[in-house]
C-alpha cells in the first residue's frame, strides 16, 4: 500500500507543479497516462452511430475524448495485402544472431492447409502415412546434426591451451618473444604490430639464433631482424604448426649458450604489454595487470611468469625415495581407499553390480533420481 | 560298548607353541594438505618404513584420507578395530601410539586385579569338609 | 597309527569278505588341464588371424586371483610372516593354500592336494602323541580326541587365529591374501579316504563295530558315503575351508622345507592346544565296567565302601564312596545319593585306569627320524578296551 500512496503524492506533485519548461508538453498528463490502454480505432466506429444521434451530423473533436494522440489514419487506396508487404517489416532477432556464421535454425512457417490446397490444385491428395515424408528432426537436436556444429565452430582462445610449466621452457620462450619485439623496433613497424596478432608459425630457432647485445639497458639485435619481423607478420595462417616442443633439457642446453645480460633489458610500456601478449600466445602462461606495472625489466618478468612446481603428494614423495622399497607387507595407496575398493578387495563388488543391474539401478551414483530432499528441508535450503 | 566319547574342541592357547601376534593391520590415513596431519607425514616418511621393517606379520595400509585428521586404525585378529586420532602430535608421539596398537590384544580393555589367570585346576586341592578327620566343633 | 590287534584276528576275520571293502570311486586328486596365464596359450601367426578373432571377446575371469599376484599382496606376505614360515615357502605356494576347491575346481591351482597331504601329516602326528601320550583311551575316545586336535572345527579356529579372512565372493580381482571359498552346489569333500561299506547301503543305523572302524572308515572313524557326497552344511562347509587352509600350509611346509620342518610346525600349533581328555567320556554302566577291568586285570573285585556322609536325613545329603580292590583305593566320588555316589567312584576309578599317561615327556616313533636319535624304547601301549 505504501507504495500506491507514494505514487499518488508523485503525481499530485506532477500536477502541482505547471509546465515549466517545454519538455513538459511531451511528458503525458495525469489524464492522458490514464487512458492509455483502452479505445481502439475500431471501438470508436462502434459508438459513432450515437454520435451521430446526439449531433444530428458530423460529431466535431475526437472520437476518444480521453485519449490525446491522434489516429493515424491509413490514407491509401492499396489492398491490404499490399500495405502488408510494403510496411518496412520490424527485425526483432538480435544483430549478433542475424550476422553469425552458423547455421541456425529457421523460423516457424505453417503449412497451407489442406482446404486452401485443393482449391488451388485439384490434384492434391493428403498423404495418409509417413512414408516418403521429409525427416526433419526435432529442435533440441538441431547441433548435434551434421554441419551445424563442427571444429570450426569450437572457441578458441588467445592464449595457448597447453600451459608452460618449467621455468626453463618458459624463459626460452621469452627470449623469443623479446627477440621478435625486437626485430619488429629495428624493421619498424612495431607501433603498427603491437596491437596486432602477430603471428604463431614464426620458427623458433630462427627467432633463438639472433643475439641480443645489451647496453645500458637498450638491445639491440644482431641477426636476420627483417626475416623475423617478415614472419611475424606475414598472414600465412599456418595450421597448427606452433607445436614448438622445447623438452626441459633442450631448454637447459639453450639457456647455457646465452649469457645473462639480455634479462637486464629495460621495459617501457609497450614493450611491457607486448611481451606480456606475446608470452600469453605462446605459453599460455598470463601476467595480471596488476603486476606487470612493477616489471622494469626482463628478469621481472621471467620472476611474474615463472612459478614453482606444486610440491610432491606424500605417496609421490614415498615413491620417489622408495622407502618401502622390498618391504611386502606394505601397501601405499595414491588415492584415497573408498567404499568400492574395498568391496572390490574382498571379492563382493561384482556381486553388488550384477544385482544392482538385474534391478536397472545405477550403480554408482543416484541415476535420474534426485538428490535426497529431506537434507535441503534440514539445512533451510528449501 | 559302555564308553562313549564325546565331542570337544582343543583350546587354543597363544604363545604356548607359537605365538601370533594379535594386530594384524595398521592403516596409516594422512591428508596432504591439512596441517593436523604434519606429523604424520613425517611419521611415515622418516619412522614408518624402519618399523614396518621390524614387524613383518603387521600388514600397513598407507592411504591418504584428504580433508580428514590423520587416524591410525589397528585391526585384530579376534575381528576388532582399534582407531586412534593422531592430529597434531609429533612423529615420535605418533610412534608410541603406533607401539601400544601393535601391542594391544584388541579385546576391550578390562580392569585386572590378579597378576596371572590360569587354566589349569589348583595343584593344591580344594580343602573337602569330608576328608582327614573333620573339625572339631 | 591306526590300532591293529593281529592277536585277535581270526581265520574268518582274515578272509576277505565279499564286497566288505570297495576303495572310493571318487578321485578329487585328479589332473585337469587349464591354463591360467594367457601367455601359455600359444600365439597362432597374426596373418592367418582374420578380425574376427583377433577382435575376440576377453577370456572369462578366473575363479580364483592368479598367482602371478601374489607377490604384491601385502595381506599375505604379513601371513607368511606371522607363521614364521621359511623363505622356502614361496608366496604363491601359500596363496595356492588359500585357493580352495569350491573355489576353484581345478587341482592345478587348488589347495586340495596340498590340503590333503598337510591332513595325513597333522593326523600322523597327532595320533602317534595320543597313543603314546595316553595309551589305554579307548579307541572311541581316540577318534573323539583326534578330532579335538585335528578336527575340521579345530583347524577352523587355528586358522582364524592366524587371521585368515575368507572372502565376500571369491573371483580374479579378490586380494590373494583372503580365503576363497563360496558353499555352493557340486562341492567335494576331498580329504576324507578310507573304503565304501558294503552296507552303507542298509542305512546309518546298520551297527558299525569299532574294529571294522580302525580299517573301513576315515581316520576319524567317520563312515565314508557311498557315491554322492552328503550335503553338508554352511558352517560345516565353512570349517571345511578354513580347515583345509591350515592342512595346505602343513603340506606345503612339508613339500618345501621337509619332514622336521613339518613335525615342529604342527607341533606348536596344534599339539600345543590344550585338551583334557577326561571331558570325552561318557559311561553307561560303569560299575559294571569296572567289575569287568578289574577281572581282566586280575585284580581283587572292586568294592565300593562309604566313606564319610553328611545330612542323611537333611534335604541335601552329600555321601562320599570310595572304591577299593583289595586293599587299593581305586576312586572316590562324591554325590546325593549312594548310588550316585558309587557310580561316579566306578568313573572316577575307570577315568584313573584309561587317562594313565607316562609322563609328559613321552617320545612319539617320528622322533626317531631325527638325526642321532637314541635307540627306541618301546612305550606302553594298552592291549584295548574292555567290554
Amino acid at each position: 500500500m505504501a507504495r500506491i500512496t507514494r505514487m499518488r503524492r508523485l503525481q499530485s506533485l506532477q500536477l502541482a507543479i505547471p509546465s515549466q519548461c517545454a519538455a513538459a508538453a511531451a511528458r503525458p498528463s495525469f489524464a492522458a497516462a490514464r487512458a492509455i490502454s483502452t479505445s481502439s480505432p475500431a471501438q470508436s466506429k462502434n459508438t459513432d452511430w450515437i454520435r451521430g444521434k446526439l449531433w444530428k451530423g458530423e460529431a466535431p473533436g475526437p472520437a476518444d475524448p480521453y485519449t490525446q494522440r491522434m489516429e493515424p489514419e491509413a490514407q491509401s487506396n492499396l489492398p491490404e495485402e499490399a500495405l502488408d508487404s510494403s510496411r518496412p517489416g520490424r527485425d526483432k532477432t538480435p544483430a549478433a544472431v542475424r550476422e553469425s556464421r552458423l547455421a541456425l535454425p529457421g523460423r516457424r512457417t505453417e503449412a497451407a492447409a489442406e482446404k486452401e490446397l485443393q482449391a488451388s490444385d485439384p490434384t492434391y491428395v493428403p498423404a495418409a502415412d509417413a512414408e516418403g515424408l521429409e525427416e526433419v528432426g526435432t529442435l533440441s537436436t538441431w547441433w548435434e546434426q551434421p554441419g551445424h556444429w563442427g571444429e570450426e565452430s569450437e572457441f578458441k582462445g588467445f592464449g595457448s591451451a597447453v600451459k608452460v610449466v618449467d621455468k626453463e621452457v618458459l624463459e626460452v620462450h621469452l627470449r623469443r618473444a623479446v627477440v621478435e619485439a625486437l626485430a619488429l623496433k629495428q624493421a619498424g613497424v612495431f607501433s603498427e604490430w603491437a596491437t596486432k596478432k602477430w603471428s604463431e608459425g614464426g620458427e623458433l630457432d630462427e627467432a633463438l639464433a639472433a643475439q641480443v647485445e645489451v647496453q645500458d639497458g637498450k638491445a639491440t639485435l644482431k641477426g636476420d631482424a627483417s626475416a623475423i619481423a617478415e614472419a611475424l607478420t606475414s598472414e600465412v595462417e599456418e595450421a597448427e604448426s606452433s607445436a614448438t616442443g622445447v623438452t626441459v633439457e633442450e631448454a637447459r642446453e639453450m639457456l647455457k649458450s646465452w649469457d645473462s645480460s639480455w634479462k637486464n633489458i629495460a621495459l617501457d610500456n609497450p614493450l611491457r604489454f607486448a611481451l606480456r601478449k606475446r608470452l600469453y600466445q605462446l605459453t599460455g602462461v598470463l601476467i595480471p595487470d596488476a603486476k606487470l606495472a612493477a616489471a622494469n625489466t626482463i628478469k621481472h618478468i621471467l620472476t611474474l611468469a615463472a612459478r614453482d612446481p606444486k610440491p610432491l603428494k606424500l605417496a609421490q614423495v614415498l615413491e620417489k625415495r622408495n622407502a618401502f622399497g622390498d618391504l611386502a607387507n606394505v601397501t601405499v595407496h595414491e588415492r584415497r581407499v573408498g567404499p568400492i575398493d574395498k568391496e572390490v578387495a574382498v571379492g563382493r563388488w561384482k556381486v553388488i553390480e550384477e544385482e544392482l543391474k538385474k534391478r536397472d539401478l545405477p550403480v554408482t551414483g543416484y541415476g535420474d533420481a534426485p538428490r535426497n530432499k529431506e537434507r535441503d528441508w534440514l539445512t533451510g535450503k528449501i | 560298548m559302555t564308553v562313549k566319547a564325546l565331542r570337544a574342541i582343543a583350546d587354543g592357547k597363544n604363545g604356548l607353541g607359537a605365538f601370533v601376534l594379535q594386530c594384524k593391520k595398521l592403516d596409516f590415513h594422512y591428508c596432504d594438505w591439512a596441517g593436523s596431519s604434519k606429523g604424520m607425514n613425517g611419521f611415515i616418511k622418516s619412522l614408518l618404513p624402519k618399523f614396518a621393517a621390524a614387524h613383518p606379520q603387521i600388514e600397513f595400509a598407507v592411504s591418504p584420507r584428504p580433508g580428514k585428521h590423520p587416524v591410525i586404525v589397528g585391526h585384530y585378529i579376534n575381528g576388532r578395530t582399534k582407531p586412534i586420532c593422531v592430529r597434531n602430535l609429533s612423529p615420535y608421539e605418533i610412534l608410541q601410539k603406533v607401539e601400544l596398537l601393535r601391542d594391544a590384544s584388541g579385546e576391550k580393555l578390562r580392569r585386572t586385579n590378579k597378576a596371572v589367570l590360569s587354566t589349569k585346576p589348583s595343584v593344591r586341592g580344594i580343602w573337602s569338609p569330608y576328608h582327614g578327620k573333620g573339625m572339631a566343633v | 597309527m591306526k590300532r591293529i590287534r593281529p592277536s585277535r584276528w581270526s581265520g574268518q576275520l582274515l578272509q576277505a569278505r565279499r564286497g566288505a571293502g570297495i576303495p572310493a570311486a571318487r578321485t578329487p586328486l585328479c589332473l585337469a588341464i587349464r591354463c591360467q596365464s594367457t601367455s601359455s596359450v600359444p600365439a597362432s601367426d597374426s596373418s592367418t588371424l582374420d578380425s574376427s578373432s583377433s577382435a575376440s571377446p576377453p577370456p572369462p575371469p578366473l575363479p580364483a586371483p592368479s598367482f602371478d599376484r601374489a607377490p604384491q599382496s601385502a595381506k599375505l606376505a604379513a601371513l607368511h610372516a606371522r607363521l614364521s614360515l621359511s623363505k622356502k615357502i614361496p608366496l604363491q605356494t601359500l596363496a595356492r593354500a588359500l585357493v580352495t576347491p569350491s573355489a576353484d575346481a581345478n587341482p592345478n591351482f587348488n589347495n586340495a592336494n596340498l590340503a590333503y597331504l598337510g591332513s595325513t601329516i597333522i593326523n600322523f602326528h597327532v595320533y602317534e602323541y595320543l597313543v603314546c601320550k595316553w595309551p589305554r583311551l579307548p579307541m572311541a575316545i581316540l577318534y573323539e580326541a583326534l578330532r579335538a586336535y585335528a578336527g575340521d572345527e579345530s583347524l577352523q579356529q587355528i586358522a582364524r587365529r592366524w587371521g585368515v579372512e575368507a572372502a565376500a565372493a571369491p573371483g580374479e580381482e579378490v586380494d590373494p591374501g583372503l580365503l576363497q571359498w563360496k558353499a555352493g552346489e557340486g562341492h567335494v569333500v576331498n580329504t576324507r579316504w578310507g573304503y565304501i561299506r558294503s552296507e552303507a547301503a542298509k542305512g546309518k543305523a546298520w551297527r558299525r563295530g569299532l574294529s571294522s572302524r580302525v580299517v573301513l572308515d576315515s581316520d576319524f572313524g567317520d563312515q565314508v558315503s557311498s557315491s554322492d557326497p552328503e550335503r553338508l552344511e554352511y558352517n560345516a562347509l565353512q570349517s571345511e575351508a578354513f580347515g583345509s587352509v591350515v592342512q595346505a600350509v602343513i603340506g606345503a611346509i612339508y613339500t618345501h622345507c621337509g619332514r622336521d620342518e613339518a613335525k615342529a610346525f604342527v607341533k606348536s600349533h596344534i599339539l600345543s592346544r590344550e585338551l583334557d581328555p577326561s571331558k570325552l567320556f561318557q559311561f553307561k554302566l560303569p560299575t559294571r565296567e569296572l567289575a569287568m577291568l578289574c577281572a581282566r586285570e586280575g585284580f581283587e573285585p572292586p568294592i565300593a565302601r562309604l566313606e564319610s556322609e553328611t545330612g542323611r536325613l537333611s534335604r541335601t545329603p552329600v555321601y562320599v564312596v570310595g572304591i577299593y580292590s583289595g586293599k587299593e583305593k581305586l576312586g572316590e566320588g562324591a554325590g546325593a545319593s549312594l548310588d550316585v555316589a558309587r557310580r561316579k567312584a566306578s568313573m572316577a576309578s575307570l577315568k584313573a585306569w584309561y587317562l594313565y599317561s607316562p609322563g609328559n615327556k613321552v617320545r612319539v616313533p617320528s622322533d626317531m627320524m631325527e638325526q642321532g636319535a637314541k635307540p627306541w624304547t618301546a612305550p606302553h601301549i594298552d592291549i584295548g578296551e574292555i567290554i
